[in-house]
């Protein structure tokens, strides 16, 4: 009988494996090393623990529930198709920081205590500030800086909260918040990354300045932790509901304005987290549930948005709306997936995001939250909108230069 | 082709409105969920209303201002 490992040791222990493999060997190993943390994570039960004494504390270092599960699950899944689209990739640094990032935020996710998660949290950063900086050009190592300087200060905000928390109630287990210092803190360090409203500049700065490939591994999983956290600390919290109706409408307003592809994409991270974080808002079970598959959903449909505006900027080296067009009888392929990633994001009937979108009005409903609900519906209409400027531009525009 | 896309979606946006007058609106919790065809008022007024504020804002940062004067 093979006995279960916590999840993120898989990932962090098999990018110190990567320099030593090259060619055929190494695309295989990377490719392998998902599918035993995808069968590893099919043996883990509810209940499941590891924890180990630090000092005078217990840690647990993982801490396997349904709601992290579900999470774990569906990083796991994209983050093996994100490997898949960066396979081509020669530098082996660009594959270690995306295991590194892969292994810490599922070790965030499993983490059963507020000093594992912390060293989680951190370890994201900057194991993903890599995935900017490997783009080597002076525009993304500036990126780089101020999105690894933005999730310190986030990281010292969350470090603030827990050691209030820690000294109040004498304990790093996950116990409910008391303290209001230690709630505001740790909301405004976990908002960070979630992309919070003012706490949202990094995002639209360094995803589009990331690699080809690292921009994909970027959108899947710092923001959604976020939103894990949120769920498993903060369910029903009335501010947050507002503030991912805030949200939902900033981003696709936001991203209506854009002419850059990936920044476009960008601004609709943060409307699609609005979703998500108003539904979590709303605090009943049927928000939550939303609220989950939600990031499920958008975990499927936004990578394919970066993979798609990746491959055009890999064949065409533009990124720019205005100078594409026409790219429909070019890149057939891409227009496909493209569209069909479109009409999932944009809630059209059929496809996973009229289900969970529905999910969250539906939630946020029958909460009675009428303001809400007419935010997030608005916001669905300039999901679509953006949506229609992007592909309508990249694909059936004309462009006789490309 | 693309002409016909664009027929065919224009088609969808104008026959929604009509459609919604046949089916019966479910899940009611507030007063403005009884209006026929909610859904695609929204979003025809919702599209217009979005579209005013991204030029409002876009005329605003592209407006050139002297701070200096």
């Amino acid at each position: 009988m093979i006995k279960p490992v916590p999840p993120a040791s898989i990932f962090i222990l098999g990018a110190l494996l990567i320099p030593f493999l090259r060619g055929r060997l190494r695309q295989i190993y990377l490719l392998l090393v998902p599918v035993v943390a995808f069968f590893n994570l099919l043996c883990l039960t509810p209940g499941t623990t590891w924890k180990f004494h630090f000092l005078r504390y217990e840690l647990t270092l993982a801490e396997v529930n349904r709601l992290n599960l579900a999470v774990g699950y569906i990083f796991i899944i994209i983050g093996f198709l994100a490997l898949l689209y960066a396979l081509h990739v020669k530098e082996e640094g660009q594959h270690m920081a995306a295991f590194l990032y892969m292994g810490s935020s599922s070790g965030a996710v499993f983490a059963g205590d507020f000093v594992s998660l912390f060293i989680f949290w951190e370890m994201m950063a900057i194991s993903s500030v890599f995935l900017i900086w490997y783009r080597r050009n002076k525009e993304s190592l500036d990126a780089g800086f101020r999105y690894l300087l933005m999730h310190l200060f986030g990281g010292s905000l969350l470090l603030t909260g827990l050691v209030i928390h820690i000294l109040t109630e004498a304990t790093v287990a996950y116990t409910p918040l008391r303290s209001p210092w230690a709630y505001s803190f740790i909301l405004a360090g976990f908002g960070l990354n979630a992309a919070l409203i003012p706490l949202h500049t990094w995002l639209p700065d360094a995803y589009p300045l990331g690699t080809v490939t690292g921009s994909v591994f970027l959108s899947i999983f710092t923001t959604k932790t976020g939103v894990y956290v949120f769920a498993r600390f903060f369910p029903g919290d009335v501010f947050l509901g507002y503030m991912g109706g805030a949200m939902a409408l900033y981003g696709v307003i936001f991203a209506l304005l854009q002419n850059d592809t990936r920044k476009l994409l960008s601004y609709h991270i943060i409307s699609q987290l609005g979703y998500m974080i108003a539904s979590i808002g709303v605090g009943t079970e049927q928000g939550i549930n939303a609220s989950i598959a939600h990031l499920f959903n958008n975990n499927l449909f936004k990578p394919l948005l970066f993979m798609c505006m990746g491959s055009i900027l890999y064949m065409t080296g533009k990124s720019k709306l205005t100078e594409m067009g026409g790219l429909a009888r070019a890149m057939p392929i891409t227009c496909l997936t493209c569209l069909i990633a479109s009409v999932s994001i944009s809630g059209g009937p059929g496809f996973n995001g009229f289900v969970s979108k529905g999910m969250v009005i539906l939630a946020v409903s029958e909460a009675h939250q009428a303001i809400l609900e007419l935010m997030l519906r608005l916001a669905s209409v300039g999901t679509f909108l953006s949506f229609t400027k992007l592909c309508t531009f990249a694909f059936f525009g004309k462009n006789e230069k490309l | 082709m693309e002409r016909h896309l664009k027929h065919f979606f224009i088609l969808c946006v104008v026959l929604s409105i009509p459609i919604g007058f046949f089916i019966p609106p479910d899940h009611m919790t507030v007063w403005w969920h009884k209006i026929p065809s909610l859904d695609a008022w929204m979003g025809v007024l919702g599209a217009l209303f979005l579209l005013g504020i991204t030029k409002g804002i876009a005329w605003f940062a592209a407006k050139k201002e002297d701070f200096y004067d």
